[in-house]
């Protein structure tokens, strides 16, 4: 379920079967040039592994809106709101909630996260149209399909 | 000068003339709008409807296989390219079937015999489907696969971006 107003409808009526909520975690900055580009290659590259996965298992899975935070902000501050938006998620009767990101400084925090951290070794760059480029990207995404599956049996 | 009166026109013949082409033009203004929005289907139904070929007749096996093919979806505003997926076979009667991938119970991928053989499975809530791509009863699915249709032509088989519910399964 994508977070678009007729998937809601269809969750809404079918709650009790759509359990696993996905959250996306994207850094931006606009501070300097290296990290615009860095960071929205990789807000793009979530966008493309999301939205695969929710094709894949949409009547299980809930793809929310992307958690944005600055770059170069710390990442101390960020908890405590995302740990909020994770309790309030869990009002809905999810039973687990999946934080997706890139950003491998989210990892020192994963013992103080309410939600299950996923992260995701990045790409730097690259043509994502490219033959090479999208067989990593798919080979990367069954893993990814796997982990959640196995999180239901 | 006198003798050209013949050809010359007279006032109420050209005030004739005048009101009926511009009475014709009006009325054509009208109506040829209409006439568009009537035969508008007809005119879009040949680009909607577009087929697109993805396998030739003898690449068709027994057992299911995943194809996929780019169709252009215009969806509101957005126009985009998208992938499309079909599994497609010959079942035990010989007839060829476009299955779509997706599951009737609340749209997850569905899989052929990844959990029980001769069988597709969706991964989200152990739905199940016989090889016909008929849904088991008493697992969620309340329909078979929907299918897509397709045309062979010359050996090739074509699909249409569109699909349908089966009836009759």
């Amino acid at each position: 379920m994508k977070w678009i107003q007729n998937d809601i409808k269809q969750y809404i009526s079918a709650k009790e079967y759509i359990d696993t909520a996905v959250i996306p975690l994207v850094p931006y900055a606009v501070d300097n040039d290296e990290d615009m580009l860095q960071t929205s290659f990789q807000q793009e590259l979530m966008a493309l592994y999301t939205h695969q996965l929710e094709q894949r298992l949409k009547g299980r899975l809930f793809l929310l809106p992307v958690y944005t935070y600055l770059k170069n902000g710390t990442l101390e501050k960020e908890l405590e709101r995302l740990n909020g938006m994770t309790a309030e998620i869990l009002k809905q009767p999810f039973k687990q909630v999946f934080l997706f990101t890139f950003d491998k400084q989210w990892r020192k925090h994963q013992s103080t996260l309410d939600g299950e951290l996923i992260w995701l070794p990045s790409i730097q760059s690259g043509d994502l149209q490219s033959n090479e480029v999208r067989e990593v990207i798919q080979s990367q995404i069954i893993d990814i399909e796997d982990l959640i599956k196995e999180s239901w049996s | 000068m006198s003798n050209k009166k013949n050809n010359q026109v007279s006032r109420r013949q050209f005030l004739n003339y005048t009101l009926t082409g511009v009475g014709g033009f009006m009325g054509a203004a009208l109506v040829a709008p209409m006439v568009g929005f009537a035969v508008d289907p007809l005119l879009k139904g040949e680009q909607s409807g577009d087929f697109v070929y993805v396998l030739d007749e003898d690449e068709i096996t027994d057992t299911p296989q995943r194809v996929s093919f780019q169709i252009d979806q215009k969806d509101g505003w957005v126009e985009s390219q998208v992938e499309r997926t079909a599994w497609v076979y010959r079942n035990s009667n010989g007839d060829i079937l476009a299955l779509s991938p997706v599951c009737t119970h609340l749209g997850c991928t569905v899989d052929w015999a990844t959990q029980n053989e001769n069988e597709f499975f969706c991964p989200c809530h152990d739905g199940r489907y016989d090889a016909n791509g008929v849904n088991i009863a008493g697992t969620p699915p309340t329909e078979p696969l929907h299918e897509y249709t397709f045309k062979i032509e010359d050996g090739k088989l074509y699909l249409s971006p569109q699909t349908h519910a089966r009836e009759g399964a």
